[in-house]
């Protein structure tokens, strides 16, 4: 497997010093943003679309179009903002990114400000990364000391000014709206879409909200152009992806490859194999909020976005989580329903209501006191949440649900009292098991 | 224009075809329905119409419309418990979902404004099946309360969820709330609350007060005041009417009376010069409580707390008089009405010159029209401005909706007694003329002698005769030689004009209390048996007769002005501005899109 390292060569060229100005300017920091500044921002815009790079947050947007749909000529001031809110149980890359290489960071939001026209921008930082914050923090103040940032940049006519906000600890505030509500102020409770926030977003100005991945990216295609960067990844999944890979495999950490490569290769070459004693029992590629895959269904599947979505899953924010075969699915969904019942907003009934009550009937199986009865109430939930709510968080909870149930009923069956009727159960499962992503 | 998509639709899908009446015919037996089902006031034909088919029905609704207003102009009201005509669309119930032609998703029909051409469905098995299953979800940690919650109905719960209710047991290991909370105007019950937000928008949208908040996240998710404290504002009661269930109840009407008792007419607050539309609500002839009554060009949704509770000194009759009475033998003794009238006209007529009236801005146009005409035939002077409030007529207190001007008929009483033209107040001449003995007899509309003051009292004396006209007992009483007993307003039909022009209809919701009459007919008759002109043998008839003789409501009828009002001619208004703090400059209230 090629190894491209767009995101993270810096980091581990430089172990150690990769986070600081010198090494950053070293290395050909902060000759993309100059370059910018000379370019017009409908040509910055232009160079993202063709690099073909999409959101790393989750969604997967394509960027230079969510760039394109901020007004021309606006009124109000538009904002950057820079998402590295993270706190998606598996995943951890833009960690990597703020601890190891945030200048990369501030660059790239320095050109996605230059491209709309904007002269504030945030990183909104999950609370609970207070060293990154820190990180991040002390690059921002380095680019401040030397004029990168403020008044006039990089000598300049141009002003931007870049704050850094942390969060107050809740997973929804990673969501964009919500994200923007708690930057205003306000408990981190998503808003109905449209307006989207690139029309109308934080302080209902427009705004563009971009994962930090994704905008980690941007300094290297605007410095090699956009079709440099397409040249990597599939036909339709271009460039590079970070997955933070977790569970019981030898070398567990953030890898850097191109979109395409093969999922068990990936396991073996980068993961280091499973820890030894341990089988396979399946992977969420995507972060907890996408569907599980069984073996059968990893074998020879492609990391991109269109090779997950044919093996029914998603590649989400990367937070590639391995299970051995030693652990059991009930305890896998009662861990992720017990987050999603504790970090769902309580805005919309069905995701407010439903999480906790999922959490309540695999409980109950995880003590023994469940019946076939709860599976199937489960599924009834999931399918009554999936799709009907304001934000995805209804969906992330719904999707392993179901997921889990669908891919290993004998897991749940073996622990229900009264046993199960896994032929039953299948129905139940085929009857609810259209929520899931799939390709269309 | 409102069609009827029919019955057995509404009950698919757990809708209701209006929108603030409940429509309680699903919970009671035929013919226990008493609340006042009506229609929305009709759109104003608008000529950059969409045209949006709601399951077949095509209307034409302006741009900007979201799919709820579609399919209410179609005669369908989705089920909803945080929608709010009048508040922001936080879209976080997820009870009005509705398919739209060519979109995947199930989409909230408040929350998604219409295009041109439009297809949406509300009546097909997939969206029954997520309505029933975001019901469901409501009732997952609600407590089985309905035998003891004052909000049976004229809950949205209860009514939804017989009508798409799964009626399947749930898990009994609800999570616990605060229950019965007094929050001073308000009880509060934390389980009830369906989170749907209303009070919380309610009081950051309208008042400012900002009372609620939602505590915690999740299913721990938790209505409660900021900081636990009192609610103080002077809206609170309307807290128990858009909360959709039992969680916010009044402690003025909670408890009195099951609601499905009540029998609903359409009245006017007689509070003060704002003239806020209400439902007034009786059982057995004692009046229960006034409820907000939509209009646009009034009080949109809401109501003061000191307006609302009014009803209860209406309903208080310790101090009403029971019958005419006159002075014989230096006591007020009661006499029929006929030997009243008639002993009015002898007095007229024996005392011969100028009269003196003092009227009162609680009349009703018709009344006022009424004393004119007996005036103007007797010959003499009329005014009714005692306190200086008429002055304050369009003043607010605050940033809502009520006004320095605590009478409801100011406007009215300025227009048809023709003294809107004067900057002062003729009372004191008049006053001072019957103290000085050039005028001799004299009128007094309902005023004590505390509001007539000084020239009052030394007129009261001096007058050759006294007449107190009015529905209580004041001081003023002590020094009448005959006293008429008035309605008031509930008892009888009539109209008000509210500060801004806005004649408006009220309607009789309990009996006249004893012998008392509406005062139109008492000085209808007086002015019958000296003029010859015959009473008008109805309120309406009365209001025809002010129309056809007084400019301003000219062209105007009871037809006309129906239960939304009518502008006086020259009062005309484009629109009205919203109620309450969003309406404020800098205020965000965010729209649908
Ligand atoms: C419940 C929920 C949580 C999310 N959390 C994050 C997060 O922590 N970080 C992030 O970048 N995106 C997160 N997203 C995705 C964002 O809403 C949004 O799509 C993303 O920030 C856009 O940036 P991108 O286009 O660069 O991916 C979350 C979405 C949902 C529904
Ligand atoms: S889906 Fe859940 S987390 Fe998202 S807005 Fe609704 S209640 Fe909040
Ligand atoms: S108390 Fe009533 S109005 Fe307020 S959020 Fe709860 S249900 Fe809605
Ligand atoms: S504002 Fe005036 S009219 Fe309206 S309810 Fe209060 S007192 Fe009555
Ligand atoms: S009424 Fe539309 S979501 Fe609540």
């Amino acid at each position: 497997m090629s190894a491209p390292k767009i995101l993270m060569q810096r980091g581990l060229d430089h172990p150690g010093k990769s986070h600081t100005l010198e090494t950053y300017e070293a290395t050909g920091g902060y000759r993309a943003v100059r370059k910018a500044l000379d370019m017009d921002p409908l040509a910055i815009q232009q160079e993202v679309k063709t690099s073909g790079l999409r959101g790393r947050g989750g969604a997967g947007f394509p960027a230079g179009m969510k760039w394109g749909f901020t007004p021309r000529d606006s009124e109000k001031p538009k904002y950057v903002v820079c998402n590295s809110d993270e706190s998606e149980p598996g995943t951890f890359k833009d960690r990597w990114l703020l601890e190891n290489d945030p200048h990369t960071v501030i660059e790239g939001i320095m050109i996605a400000a230059i491209a709309i026209d904007c002269h504030l921008a945030f990183n909104y930082v999950r609370g609970e990364y207070s060293y990154q914050g820190q990180c991040f923090q002390k690059a921002v103040d380095e680019a401040y000391a030397k004029g990168y940032l403020g008044k006039g940049i990089l000598g300049s006519d141009y002003d931007l000014d870049l704050v850094v906000h942390y969060g107050a600890g809740a997973y929804i505030a990673g969501e964009e709206t919500g994200l923007l509500e708690s930057l205003e102020g306000r408990k981190a409770m998503p808003r109905n879409k449209p307006p989207f926030p690139a029309v109308e977003g934080l302080f209902w100005c427009p705004t563009v909200i971009n994962n930090t991945e994704t905008l980690a990216a941007v300094p290297w295609i605007i410095e090699n152009g956009g079709d440099a960067y397409a040249q990597y990844g599939t036909e339709k999944s271009k460039g590079t992806k970070m997955w933070s890979c977790s569970g019981p495999i030898n070398t567990p950490g953030v890898y850097e490859v191109e979109f395409g490569v093969e999922m068990m290769g990936f396991v073996e070459e980068y993961c280091g194999g499973l820890m030894e004693g341990v089988g396979l029992k399946g992977i969420v590629p995507g972060g907890s909020s996408v569907p599980v895959m069984k073996p059968e269904q990893c074998q020879g599947a492609r990391m991109d976005y269109e090779g997950l979505l044919e093996r029914g899953s998603l590649v989400g924010s990367g937070g590639f989580i391995v299970i051995g075969d030693n652990v059991s699915a009930v305890d896998c969904l009662l861990n992720l329903a017990h987050f999603y019942a504790h970090e769902s907003c309580g805005q919309c009934t069905p995701c407010r209501e439903g999480c906790g009550w999922i959490e309540q009937l695999v409980g109950e199986i995880r003590n023994g006191n469940g019946r076939q009865a709860n599976l199937t109430k489960v599924l009834e939930l999931a399918d009554a949440m999936a799709g009907k709510t304001i934000c995805a968080l209804a969906d992330a909870m719904a999707w392993p649900a179901v997921a889990f149930i669908k891919n290993y009923p004998e897991d749940f069956a073996k622990l229900c009292a009264g046993g199960v009727d896994l032929e039953a159960l299948g129905e139940a499962v085929s009857r609810h098991d259209h929520i899931l992503p799939r390709a269309s | 224009m409102r069609r009827n998509v029919g019955a057995e639709k509404n009950t698919a899908t757990g809708g209701t075809r209006d929108r603030e009446a409940v429509d309680l015919a699903v919970i009671l037996p035929p013919g226990s329905l008493r609340k006042a089902v009506e229609p929305h006031p009709a759109a104003e034909p608008v000529t950059d119409a969409l045209s949006v088919t709601v399951d077949g029905v095509e209307v034409r609704v302006p741009a900007g419309s979201t799919i709820f207003q579609a399919a209410e102009a179609a005669g369908y009201t989705p089920p909803h418990f945080c929608y709010h005509r009048d508040l922001s669309v936080p879209a976080n119930c997820r009870m009005c979902l509705c398919e739209v032609e060519g979109q995947g998703k199930l989409q909230t029909s408040c929350s998604i404004s219409v295009a041109d051409g439009m297809v949406v469905k509300f009546d097909t098995p997939r969206v029954v099946e997520a309505v029933e299953g975001v019901l469901e979800f409501e009732f997952k940690n609600h407590p089985l309360d309905c035998p003891v919650c004052d909000q049976v109905g004229e809950c949205y719960l209860q009514r939804y969820y017989l009508e798409v209710g799964k009626y399947e047991p749930l898990p009994m290991n609800r999570i616990r709330k605060l229950k019965v909370v007094d929050l001073g105007p308000i009880t509060m019950d934390a389980e009830r609350c369906v989170l749907c937000s209303r009070c919380v928008r309610f009081g950051e949208e309208v008042t400012g007060s900002a009372d609620f908040v939602i505590a915690n996240r999740s299913d721990h998710s938790e209505i409660k005041t900021f900081d636990d404290r009192p609610i103080e504002t002077d809206y609170a009661l309307n807290y128990a009417d858009i909360c959709p269930v039992g969680a916010l109840t009044s402690n003025d009407f909670r408890f009195r009376k099951r609601v499905y008792y009540l029998h609903t007419v359409k009245s006017i607050c007689p509070g003060c010069s704002t003239g806020c539309n209400v439902y007034a609500e009786q059982s057995e002839d004692a009046l229960y409580r006034y409820r907000p009554r939509y209009n646009d060009n009034v009080n949109d949704s809401w109501m003061c707390d000191p307006g609302r509770t009014s009803s209860n000194a209406l309903a208080d009759t310790t101090d009403r008089i029971v019958a005419p009475m006159a002075r014989v033998n230096g006591a007020l003794v009661e006499v029929e009405w006929d030997a009243a009238i008639a002993q009015a006209t002898d007095a007229i007529k024996r005392t011969g010159g100028e009269i003196a009236v003092i009227a009162h801005p609680d009349l009703s146009n018709e009344d006022l029209h009424q004393l004119r005409a007996l005036v103007s035939h007797a010959g003499g002077r009329i005014d009714f401005r005692v306190a200086d409030s008429w002055q304050q007529i369009d003043e607010l207190v605050d940033n809502v909706l009520i006004r320095r001007d605590p009478y409801p008929n100011t406007r009215g009483a300025l227009e048809v007694l023709g003294v809107a033209d004067s900057a002062q107040s003729s009372v004191p001449t008049i006053l001072a003329d019957v103290a000085a003995g050039k005028t001799r007899g004299l009128v007094v509309c309902g005023w004590d002698l505390g509001a007539l003051g000084e020239p009052g009292r030394e007129a009261v004396k001096t007058a050759d005769w006294v007449w107190f006209v009015g529905p209580r007992r004041v001081d003023t009483l002590d020094h009448a030689d005959l006293v008429l007993p008035t309605a008031v307003h509930v008892e009888r039909e009539g109209t008000f004009t509210n500060h801004a022009g806005r004649v408006q209809r009220f309607w009789q919701s309990v009996s006249l209390y004893a012998e008392s009459r509406p005062a139109w007919r008492v000085f209808g008759d007086i002015d019958a048996a000296l003029s010859g002109n015959a009473t008008p043998r109805t309120a309406l008839e009365a209001f025809d007769r002010l129309a056809a003789e007084v400019a301003s409501f000219s062209g105007l009828s009871y037809a006309a002005v129906g239960d939304q009002g009518s502008w006086l001619r020259g009062w005309e208004k484009e629109t009205m501005p919203p109620v309450g703090i969003h309406a404020m400059p800098g205020v965000r209230r965010p729209s649908p899109e």
